[in-house]
Order: structure tokens, then C-alpha cells, then sequence
């Protein structure tokens, strides 16, 4: 599982450098998510531009993320193709979870903001 | 294009589909489960097809055989999947059996959404493969034949919107 993290205020900014988060990556990509989060404190930007497909298990390793950032820390994601679109609005999840358009538009937003 | 044009092409069936019934059997295991969706998209016109559709189709299938793979075998290996695929009016018909572990109780888990009312972190980890099942396939049925288990289900492969 190939994950780029950088730092974009205010964001620790994670990219998926992987065409899907399926049940054959989901384990990967919770346990390569938790060891680049762990350390850190800022809140996470997912960019998920280059996943083309998300299934349920990938969904549960998102909410996974989720709980072990816990309550003093947001994951937001950001550049859903459709098929992964599809997903998080079928499931809902695009009421519980902050969803930015692209990582530069989220960048923006923080930059509008300030 | 109206439905009447598909008519046009020959088929008593207004369906994208560009063959009879096919019947596929894969290995029970995350590469069978991509190879059979694989195979049954080249099947499909995609300039008939809408783009949502098509989707609904792709994430439908992955959940029902990841399913099959997870839960009916549990992983085991040597675990097969029989797919028949039919073509219907505006849509496809999918049989599929599995000689694995029938479901919980003898029927199909509801599954869920997530849930609006609970923080991110609150969310459920799990749940949202039957639920998307549901949201994506009509007249989904579960039977459990002897030892083996038999889902039947439809999908709509011209609907402007999946969600509908």
C-alpha cells in the first residue's frame, strides 16, 4: 500500500498512490494509515484522486481511520472519482465525513478562511 | 436514446448486453471476484450503458462475491462461484451459488448506512456491503438449497440515475 504524506497548513495531507481500497487492501491500508498518523496531531486531508474503486471493506478501514484519530482530530477527503463517489453517497457517508472537490480546493478554502 | 431504439438492433430484449446467457465459474478468492467482473463488463455495450450504471453494476457485483468470499468460505481455499447471467428488459438477471456456509440465521442481513446522528469516529466499521447491495439490485432473493446457497438479484442498466 503506497501512501504520500506531506504537510500543507493546516492539514497532514495523505495521498493513496493506489487504483482501489478493496477488500484485498483494506488491512494494508488502515495499518499504513495508523503509522503515518500516529506521531502527528494536525488533522488529515485524504486525497483520493488516483483510487478508482472503494468497496465496503475499504469504507470500514475509513471509518477505522476514523477511530483511531478519535474526536480531537477530522479526516476529510478530497478528489472522489464517481465509482468512489458512488459508494459514499449510497452508504451516506457523505454526511458524516467532510468531502472537498479536489486537495488544492480544500487548501483554498483553509487559505479563504484565514 | 429512447428505450424503443435498442428494439432496432435485432434483439427481442432491449438490453446492452451483446450476449445470450453466460454462465461463469471463478475461484472463491479477491482475484476470482475481479476476474468475473471483468468478464461479465466486456460483455456490455458501454455507449448504451449509462456511466452510473454501470458502476452500480461493478460495485454490486464486488460486494456479493467479497461476500461469498469472506463470509460463505470464510476464505478457504478450492471455494467456487457459479454466475449465470441473463439478459432482461433494461437490465441484467444474476444467479449466483456458492457451496459455502449459509447465511446468518438462513437470510440476509439488513446491513446499514452510516448514521448522520453519531460522530465520524462513532461510525460502524462494517454493515455497509449488504446495504449497498440492497441499495443497488432489485427482487433480491437468498435461498439456501441443500448445501449450497443460491442469490438471485437484478440490475437496471439504463436508468439515468442509480439512486432512484
Amino acid at each position: 500500500m503506497q501512501l504520500l504524506s506531506d504537510f500543507q497548513s493546516p492539514y497532514q495531507v495523505i495521498t493513496v498512490d493506489e487504483t482501489r481500497i478493496d477488500a484485498a487492501t483494506a488491512v494494508q491500508f488502515k495499518d499504513a494509515m495508523r503509522s503515518l498518523v500516529e506521531q502527528e496531531t494536525a488533522n488529515v486531508l485524504l486525497d483520493l484522486s488516483r483510487v478508482d474503486s472503494i468497496d465496503s471493506s475499504g469504507l470500514g478501514a475509513v471509518v477505522a481511520v476514523m477511530k483511531f484519530l478519535g474526536s480531537g482530530r477530522t479526516l476529510e477527503l478530497a478528489g472522489l472519482r464517481p465509482k468512489v463517489q458512488a459508494v459514499f453517497r449510497l452508504t451516506r457517508m457523505d454526511h458524516v465525513i467532510r468531502i472537498h472537490e479536489s486537495r488544492d480546493s480544500a487548501l483554498e478554502q483553509v487559505a479563504r478562511a484565514s | 436514446m429512447p428505450p424503443e431504439a435498442r428494439l432496432q438492433n435485432g434483439s427481442s430484449v432491449a438490453s446492452p448486453f451483446s450476449e445470450e446467457a453466460i454462465e461463469i465459474v471463478v475461484p472463491a478468492s479477491a482475484e476470482g471476484t475481479r476476474s468475473a467482473i471483468a468478464r461479465i463488463l466486456t460483455r456490455i455495450e458501454p455507449a448504451e450503458t449509462a456511466a452510473d450504471d454501470l458502476y452500480a453494476l461493478e460495485i454490486a457485483l464486488a460486494e456479493v462475491l467479497n461476500n461469498i468470499v469472506e463470509h460463505a468460505y470464510g476464505y478457504e481455499e478450492n471455494g467456487q462461484i457459479e454466475i449465470l447471467v441473463e439478459p432482461i428488459d433494461r437490465g441484467l438477471a444474476f444467479t449466483i451459488w456458492d457451496d459455502g456456509e449459509p447465511m446468518p440465521a438462513g437470510r440476509l442481513p439488513l446491513g446499514h448506512a452510516a448514521d448522520p446522528k453519531l460522530a465520524p469516529h462513532e461510525q460502524s466499521e462494517g454493515g455497509y456491503g449488504l446495504f449497498l447491495i440492497r441499495q443497488l439490485a432489485r427482487k433480491l432473493r437468498y435461498h439456501r438449497v441443500g448445501d449450497r446457497n443460491r442469490l438471485s438479484f437484478r440490475i437496471a442498466l439504463d436508468a439515468d440515475d442509480m439512486t432512484d
